[in-house]
């Protein structure tokens, strides 16, 4: 088992809704194909730096997911045949991860980043910057 | 090899070390030398976000040559790896002259 992270741009004429039907829709094409998602993430509606299918804004979305070189075959075809995809990337995170120690992981790398942005937001207490807009979810 | 007069060498030294001065006064900017991806351990980067890509790139959207970004080469090659990625997700432009 790999472990993946799949980073992909959807149609900006869809709505919040539609984003999050995407990634439960993905998200169970991993699930049906033996993988394991560990985490999705909505990063939002962002302005692209060239225009792709036309279209200057995209919703980016990330899906970190492990299983089997075959599965990677299988969620890129997904991303082909669905016409709202505008992009996608995937990328290899590591190799021969375990299930329950990853997720483990990731969930201690939440919470130090989630401290050190507090420490931050703390230090800088006027400074009150357009932070940028995260949903993360943790299977 | 015609030997050089003693006169024409003082004059090429003297030539050299303006040249020496005026170049640092140039460049006196102080520069990091050390990488910053070594010295935080934490510090990871994210071809995902722009602003963390975006200063690794110049105007026309090149790659900066380690003597600008100050990263070793072990980081300077995850650097380009990242903005290779980014490039791909529209985060940052293949170009400048790509318009919109
Ligand atoms: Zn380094």
């Amino acid at each position: 088992m790999n472990e993946y992270e799949t980073v992909y741009i959807l149609d900006p004429n869809g709505t919040e809704a539609d984003v999050d039907n995407s990634i439960k829709k993905f998200g169970e094409l991993i699930g049906r194909h033996g993988g394991c998602i560990f985490r999705t993430m909505n990063l939002g509606k962002k302005s692209l730096a060239y225009r792709i299918k036309k279209q200057s804004k995209g919703y980016y979305v990330s899906l970190d997911y492990c299983g089997d070189n075959t599965l990677v075959n299988e969620v890129e075809r997904g991303f082909r045949l669905d016409e709202h995809v505008l992009r996608y990337l995937t990328i290899r995170l590591n190799e021969s991860v375990d299930i329950e120690t990853r997720k483990r992981e990731l969930v201690e790398e939440a919470e130090r980043i989630e401290k050190a942005l507090a420490e931050k937001n703390a230090a800088e207490q006027n400074n009150a910057g357009g932070e940028m807009k995260e949903e993360v979810r943790y299977a | 090899m015609p030997r050089r007069m003693g006169h024409d060498r003082d004059k090429d030294k003297d030539r050299d070390r303006d040249r020496g001065r005026r170049g640092a006064s140039k460049f006196s900017t102080p520069r990091k030398k050390t990488c910053k991806f070594c010295a935080d351990a934490h510090l990871k980067l994210d071809f995902k976000n722009a602003q963390q890509v975006g200063i690794f790139i110049s105007e026309r959207g090149k790659i900066l040559p380690r003597r600008y970004t100050g990263a070793c080469s072990k980081h300077q090659r995850d650097i380009t790896l990242a903005i290779k990625r980014a490039r791909i997700l529209a985060v940052i432009p293949f170009t400048a002259t790509q318009v919109l």
